[in-house]
């Protein structure tokens, strides 16, 4: 009865245990090293810029997984074919818009402050982005899977927002409107991202 | 006053309600969205877009023009200096003294040594907190946050953040009302504060980020529901006391249900 007792208390002390994740960390640290060196610091086209961020990207995210959660029920009813296209469809879209996000950079800094990890779930990133001239610093949360000792980014949560669950509630709906039609939704993000309006 | 809730009431049937879906799935969503006004919604939001584009932002961009990133800071500071008796108030309400303590020693410091609130010195000594407001008062006693509304000329929110934004306005320090109501000069400027000033100062701060979302949104309705939403929440389960760990807990939703495993 005892012996019960014991194991039973350490289940409940291990399952609620929170650990750092040094791997988790270091991807994220080396995203965010390679960005800086390779995108906003360096004078090369803002093509190239775009060639370098998708290799960035593609290297360090989980895109098919990205991809496939994004949308939402409608995942299921796909075909291969028209999931990849998707997929890169999708990756391209958030290559252009973040690369002429990295441009118009005006000395922010990225601090990593700790990682968390539950076993058996993902890996919980926590970084403070300091934006000159501004009251508060902007708190990031880079969610991190791991898969047989390879780490990848699945998600990154900005002030509490998560992007991967706001391009889900967004494409979904669009999906939603035209009877589940991926054509619809790949022709929208591609016009979106050939004809950008972006901020002054 | 009944006619006026028949009459609302009346209109929101009317035009306003989305239809519900049969499909489970689908039914799901719908749930999950929260937007049962969603069509009156949308066209709420389309007349904000107009206002937004035609009076707020030439507004904010000439204000924009005529000052510095470091002034515009040190007005921010001043309106959140402005607001702070309100914050410890709902602290206060909320059972959180040591967030109304942080804010009474932020008021002061900030309204004397800050130079009427211009400087955050507070911050500087390691003093913060975070906004507050009626509609986390209403949370934190249990009342659930209805469904999702946009406002006209305000924007997005819900049921008991309208409640609660109509109750800050009369829970506002009385001292303010007192200055106002007698035409004083301080009164005055705070009146023209608390009426014209903060909205404009805040908007300009967020005209960069409703310009990116404008252009990089398939969507800009959902996805300024979908941020506003999740902002909030974090927002009140802070103000619930919901620790860092088990708030996270709310990201950790599962990517993996839509996958083939």
């Amino acid at each position: 009865m005892k012996k019960i007792f014991y194991v039973l208390l350490s289940l409940v002390l291990f399952t609620n245990r929170v650990y750092a994740n040094e791997n988790a960390e270091k991807l994220i640290q080396q995203m965010a090293d390679d960005i800086m060196s390779k995108i906003v610091k360096s004078s090369i086209t803002i093509d190239a810029k775009e060639k370098e961020f998708e290799k960035i990207f593609r290297g360090s995210t989980n895109t098919s997984k990205i991809a496939k959660f994004t949308l939402g029920r409608f995942s299921k009813t796909i075909d291969k074919d028209d999931f990849i296209r998707y997929e890169n469809t999708l990756v391209n879209s958030i290559v252009k818009t973040w690369t002429k996000r990295f441009v118009s950079y005006a000395g922010e800094t990225l601090t990593i402050k700790s990682s968390s990890q539950e076993p058996g779930k993902d890996v919980f990133v926590n970084s403070i982005i300091d934006i000159p001239n501004t009251e508060k610093d902007v708190e990031v949360i880079w969610r991190v899977e791991e898969k047989n000792g390879i780490y990848k980014l699945v998600d990154i949560i900005v002030e509490g927002i998560s992007l991967v669950q706001s391009y889900k509630n967004e494409y979904t709906s669009v999906l939603q409107r035209n009877n589940g039609n991926i054509d619809e939704l790949i022709d929208l993000l591609k016009s979106k991202t050939e004809t950008p309006k972006f901020s002054k | 006053m009944q006619k006026l809730f028949f009459i609302l009431t009346g209109i929101i049937l009317l035009f306003g309600c989305a239809t519900v879906p049969t499909d489970p799935e689908a039914y799901e969503a719908y749930k999950e969205a929260n937007d049962p006004l969603e069509p009156l919604n949308r066209k709420i939001s389309a007349f904000n877009d107009v206002a937004e584009k035609y009076v707020m932002r030439p507004i904010g961009e000439g204000y924009r023009s005529v000052t510095t990133p470091v002034a515009r800071s040190s007005f921010r500071n001043f309106v959140i200096n402005i607001k702070t008796p309100l914050y410890i108030i709902n602290d206060t309400l909320q059972l959180n003294l040591k967030d109304a303590l942080k804010n009474i020693s932020r008021f002061t410091i900030n309204s004397t040594i800050g130079f009427f609130g211009f400087f955050d010195v507070a911050q500087r000594l390691g003093i913060e907190t975070d906004a507050n407001d009626f509609g986390k008062t209403l949370a934190v006693w249990g009342v659930p946050e209805g469904p999702y509304l946009v406002v006209p000329f305000m924007g997005p929110s819900n049921f008991r953040d309208v409640l609660g934004q109509g109750s800050d306005y009369f829970i506002n320090p009385p001292l303010y009302r007192l200055f106002a109501s007698s035409k004083s000069d301080i009164g005055i400027a705070l009146s023209y504060e608390r009426s014209y000033f903060a909205p404009l100062v805040m908007y300009e701060k967020n005209m960069n980020l409703i310009d990116d979302v404008r252009s990089s949104s398939l969507d800009p309705y959902i996805n300024i529901r979908t941020y506003s939403r999740q902002l909030r929440r974090k927002s009140v389960n802070k103000a619930k006391g919901v620790s860092n760990i088990e708030n996270k807990k709310s990201y950790d939703f599962d990517m993996d249900d839509e996958e083939d495993e």
